[in-house]
């Protein structure tokens, strides 16, 4: 597959100085669904703009489809964005917001008839072509947006945030109907938003941004599994910290010392020196009671007392104080309720089980 | 209640105060206008009577037709030159002047005319546009003119330009505003659909800020209608304006049925232009969301 974007040293800096993108270099495969993910600030919708052409950088540059675009305005430019807001024409109807991309482009008049009424089709709001803006629901002005930009058939589609204007319910039917869209018109989708969940369910690559720069970029259960850094392991999803110092190495294996607990964790080529302080980080859902009888003689095991236990339905939160800071988060699957997992009281020491692989070991910075 | 009830006789005569004021200065005195429109003139007075031969005399004696004809044919060119001044003016400051420290200084620049005395500005273009004026002695500098040209003042054309002059601010407060409202991403999804910054303008910027260019129209034609000091501080012989008309029929002339009845039709020009133009505001209007 041929790369559809391809972005090299790009750097953006804004009046007064902020470097909003500092150097960076993407490729993106034709037909990926590909998602920058992080906080607000961090520089990802800078770089969505880049690539629409509203902004021009100072540095580096962006080939679509093997063009270089750089200096081309955005009405040059074969990509289309969905924005945040929708940004939909307010004096004209819904019909006349989807065909506004066509009508420039000396397509015959019953031909964007057409393409208008497929392309409303195509996301359910036939019935509302004669409608203005202002009179559809926050759902339905997502949908025209999507339909104004895939009606000129664009070579990549930009979506800003496109999911954050909508209710959490909608919101979870959009990300999966925005989903089968990207595969069914196998078209590149380049999404910006900063709601990891949203990242890791739509997504076939994530690219986590931190302050102007790729932090880690790669599958999204990749991401989840193999974070880089404490910032990715901590911005997907929930992670449990554990400081400590290291006590032995040996054999691809690290001990480290968390407050008299001993935890062993597989090292992959990080280089550990015996007494450096390290962060651990250990997911709650890859963490078990021994008491339940899964933990085989190999996994660590980290002693603490139940402080309370948070009911989400299908798991169980347990929060176990460790002698750290925070508190150490475990979930227990609640799947059969007659062979009901014996779930301990508050106050109760409880011992915690959880596979070296498991552990991820990072060097001691600042927690952001 | 019966805490509120001794506040109520109070609150009433608060209230009361800026009605009355309404009432004894603008709607008597419109009710009194209307009932002499319909008086018959006799010198040096009038006489109390119900008959339309002022109106007749309006539309049927040519010096007064005219005169309304020329007022708001002078009103339709000052509204048309004051927009296409103004227009340019307001999407310059709004869209080319990033500094938005620079855009307010420079908005008030063009606002701050309105604090000095509307009489002092309209003179002003009097000393420009005279014999002895700034602009004859500029173009005779230039060799252009041999000698002062009075073909500058007492006319028309020297109104318009007073006009225009006075009432841009009048027109580029309303399209600042419009234009300033205009979310600036409506203009990105133009140029990200393909369209170009000319045909963006035709197809999404100018639509939007109508209501503004709206507003400023009806403003500057309805100020320009009723407008008294041009015309006799640089109008001449063949600029006189209704509102001069009617101050003569008060005045020297002594014809107060006549007066009223011009003040009456000015008034529902003025009137037809004001609804006409909010039925146009709200048809055009359109929800920013």
């Amino acid at each position: 597959m041929s790369n559809i974007v391809e972005i090299g040293g790009l750097r953006k800096t804004f009046a007064g100085g902020v470097v909003a993108v500092q150097d960076v270099t993407l490729a993106v495969r034709e037909g990926e669904f590909i998602t920058l993910l992080g906080p607000s600030g961090c520089g990802k919708t800078t770089i969505l703009r880049l690539i629409a052409g509203f902004e021009r950088p100072d540095r580096g540059r962006i080939a679509l489809a093997g063009t270089d675009v750089t200096d081309l305005p955005p009405y040059r430019r074969q990509v289309n964005m969905v924005f945040q807001d929708y940004a939909l024409f307010p004096h004209m109807t819904v019909a006349q917001n989807v065909g506004y991309g066509l009508r420039v482009s000396g397509v015959p008049r019953e031909e964007i008839g057409l393409s208008v009424e497929a392309a409303l089709a195509s996301v359910s709001l036939s019935d509302k072509a004669q409608r203005r803006p202002h009179e559809l629901s926050g759902g339905q002005r997502q949908r025209v947006a999507l339909a104004r930009a895939l009606v000129r058939k664009p070579k990549v589609l930009l979506l800003d945030e496109p999911l954050s204007a909508l209710d959490a319910n909608l919101r979870a039917a959009m990300q999966v109907e925005l989903k089968h869209l990207h595969e069914r018109l196998g078209l590149t989708f380049i999404m910006v938003t900063h709601d990891q969940t949203e990242a890791l369910v739509m997504s076939d690559r994530v690219v986590v941004m931190r302050a102007g720069r790729i932090e880690q970029d790669g599958r999204p259960a990749e991401l989840y599994d193999r974070p880089r850094t404490l910032y990715v392991a901590q911005f997907l999803g929930t992670s449990n910290l554990l400081r400590g110092r290291v006590a032995s190495t040996a054999g691809g294996r690290a001990t480290i010392d968390c407050g008299g607990q001993r935890l062993s964790a597989t090292v992959d080529g990080v280089a550990l020196a015996v007494g450096e302080a390290v962060t651990l980080c250990i997911r709650p859902e890859k963490t078990v009671l021994a008491a339940n009888g899964a933990a085989s003689a190999e996994h660590n095991r980290l002693e603490g007392r139940l402080r309370e236990t948070l009911f989400h339905g299908s798991t169980a939160r347990l929060m176990v104080d460790v002698g750290q800071p925070d508190a150490f988060a475990v979930d227990v699957q609640l799947q059969d309720t007659t062979s009901a997992v014996v779930l301990p009281k508050s106050g109760d020491v409880v011992t915690l089980a959880v596979h070296p692989r498991n552990v991820a070991i990072f060097p001691a910075e600042a927690v952001a | 209640m019966t805490a509120r009830a001794p506040i109520r006789p109070l609150r009433a005569a608060i209230l009361s105060l800026p009605l009355l004021w309404t009432l004894a200065f603008l709607i008597v005195p419109y009710l009194i206008i209307f009932t002499i429109s319909f008086y018959t003139r006799k010198y040096p007075t009038h006489l109390p009577d119900f008959q339309f031969g002022n109106y007749l005399a309006i539309f049927q004696d040519p010096q007064y037709y005219q005169v309304l004809w020329r007022t708001a044919k002078i009103a339709i060119v000052v509204a048309l030159l004051a927009t296409l001044v103004s227009y340019p003016l307001a999407y310059f400051l709004v869209f080319k002047v990033r500094s938005v420290r620079l855009r307010a200084a420079l908005y008030m620049l063009v606002i701050v005319p309105l604090w000095v005395s509307y009489l002092l500005r309209a003179y002003t273009w009097k000393t420009i546009l005279g014999s002895e004026g700034i602009l004859n002695s500029f173009l005779m500098t230039l060799g252009l003119l041999d000698g002062p040209s009075p073909l500058f003042l007492y006319n028309q054309f020297a109104m318009v330009v007073t006009l225009t002059y006075i009432f841009v601010p009048f027109m580029v407060m309303p399209i600042y505003t419009a234009l300033e409202k205009i979310p600036r991403n409506l203009l990105e999804a133009s140029g990200d659909l393909g369209v170009g910054p000319l045909r963006s303008f035709f197809a999404v910027t100018l639509p939007l800020s109508m209501p503004g260019v709206i507003a400023g129209v009806t403003f500057t034609f309805c100020l320009t209608f009723g407008d008294f000091v041009a015309p006799l501080l640089v109008g001449g012989p063949d600029g006189q304006m209704i509102a001069n008309v009617i101050a003569s029929q008060f005045g020297a002339t002594l014809n107060w049925p006549l007066g009223s009845a011009l003040s009456i039709v000015m008034l529902l020009v003025v009137l037809a232009v004001l609804s006409l133009s909010s039925r146009l505001d709200r048809s055009g209007r359109v929800e920013l969301a």
